[in-house]
């Protein structure tokens, strides 16, 4: 046990040196989403808060005047990606989630450290990025994942069978960025016609994924309830049932299913959530804040 | 200088030091920042050890292996070829022809990011070839192949060349 924290800790230190990137061997890339939950351990292990803050500015630096962020940055790859994208040449392009997951950074850091000045550059730029999420909800209030035209919605590698299936984890996502980190975030900054404003879209997105993802009859949100046919089964994943249970979603806030669900998988739920990098574990993780917010960790 | 002492020199409006403007920076969005935090201590940190090495018979032009990781490109003779001759400093032999080869694979003492050196005394020409990496099994590959394929090319002068790697790895 003791070599296997060593190795973790060693990680930290190779990954975080003038930055927080996803691996000090491959990609080298400062990500959220990927790398953001690194933040967590480097504050907690280390007391380290300096290279947490200038992760807030630095990454908060990638965002584009469209409004949404380069979901690594600095780092060159998103850079390159985008004329790529606007090509239509490669899958990879900027990652609205981990824009999500940015923003839960910076709540995070503010709430581990009580630090404002860290907020000071970066807040602005997630007002920006808040306004261009909610212009994109189509005809029904939801945030849509596909045809996006640069950017990209992940969530995971593999856990969902098609595109259209990360809409349900995304809108819960979203709402709860807007109802759990951005309101809170504006209302300690002073700013609560912000946070009112949050609250109110969080709300809204979380209204319109109830009424198009959630199953009355078994108390869960199902990625594929929408195109569920007598041939195809109903599909559920790991993101979608442990943010259930992290951001109160569920209807009379039953979590009771979801965290059945959570700690029985079966073939009907999937997620890779590949581990080769110190990032890049986002839905593992999530599963196991889940399962451990209940006390079954 | 035509430039704002508070911005940085990518801001100056006369001549660029690339008597171009195309490195120039919009001044509005440009800042000169304070460091956040202090600068990474560099430290040289030599090899644990040489964990194995090998001859290598080229059965291809090498450059097929190393650009395109043709397969069936070379067959490796295990037994070792490198011999310890001091402190951090081995011997391997010479590969007059240019089927010959030899593969040396360093074992640090854990991992670490940085960038790789080495010293090597070397004929005109000889080329290195160097990978590091990480999670390295034996069983899977002979030498350090574990991750990504990405290779940086060294070719030395005759007598004692000094290298760095000026990727990160």
């Amino acid at each position: 046990m003791q070599r296997l924290f060593d190795a973790g800790i060693n990680t930290l230190r190779n990954s975080a040196l003038d930055s927080v990137v996803d691996g000090g061997g491959r990609e080298r890339q400062q990500y959220s989403g990927d790398g953001g939950h690194q933040l967590h351990a480097i504050r907690y292990a280390f007391g380290e808060t300096r290279i947490t803050a200038r992760f807030l500015r630095t990454f908060s630096e990638g965002l584009t005047k469209s409004g949404f962020f380069l979901d690594c940055y600095p780092g060159y790859d998103r850079l390159a990606r985008l004329p790529q994208r606007e090509l239509e040449s490669a899958y990879w392009g900027p990652l609205l989630d981990h824009g999500v997951g940015f923003v839960f950074d910076n709540w995070n850091n503010y709430l581990e450290t009580g630090d404002r000045e860290a907020l000071r550059e970066p807040y602005p730029r997630l007002l920006k990025f808040a306004d261009y999420l909610w212009n994109l909800r189509g005809a029904d209030g939801l945030l849509p994942v596909e045809n996006l035209g640069l950017p990209n919605v992940w969530i995971d590698h593999t856990a969902y069978k098609s595109q259209r299936a990360r809409q349900c984890p995304f809108n819960l996502y979203a709402a709860a960025m807007y109802t759990q980190a951005l309101a809170p975030l504006a209302e300690a900054l002073g700013d609560t016609a912000t946070a009112q404003q949050a609250r109110e879209r969080g709300n809204t997105l979380l209204k319109a994924a109830t009424g198009k993802f959630w199953s009355a009859g078994q108390r869960l949100f199902i990625d594929n309830l929408p195109w569920l046919s007598p041939d195809r089964e109903p599909q559920m994943s790991d993101r979608t049932l442990a943010m259930s249970i992290l951001f109160d979603p569920c209807l009379g806030n039953d979590k009771a299913a979801a965290l059945t669900a959570l700690a029985n998988p079966t073939k009907r739920w999937v997620s890779a959530g590949i581990c080769c990098l110190p990032g890049e574990a986002a839905s593992p993780c999530f599963s196991r804040r889940g399962l451990g917010s209940c006390g079954d960790v | 200088m035509n430039c704002p002492p508070d911005k940085p020199i990518s801001c100056r409006a006369d001549g660029h030091w690339s008597n171009d403007s195309v490195d120039s920076t919009a001044p509005e969005v440009s800042s000169i920042r304070v460091r956040q935090i202090p600068a990474t201590r560099e430290t040289v940190i030599p090899a644990k050890g040489l964990a194995h090495s090998g001859r290598v018979q080229w059965l291809r032009d090498p450059a097929d292996w190393f650009d395109v990781r043709m397969e069936k490109s070379f067959r490796v003779d295990e037994t070792p070829a490198g011999v310890a001759k001091g402190d951090s400093v081995w011997e391997f032999p010479e590969t007059p022809k240019a089927d010959q080869g030899v593969e040396a694979t360093f074992e640090m003492s854990e991992q670490i990011a940085g960038f790789p050196r080495f010293t090597i005394d070397a004929s005109a020409g000889t080329i290195v070839e160097l990978m590091a990496q990480e999670s390295h099994d034996p069983k899977k590959t002979r030498w350090l192949d574990s991750c990504f394929f990405c290779w940086s090319r060294f070719i030395c002068r005759e007598g004692v060349n000094v290298f760095v790697g000026r990727t990160s790895r």
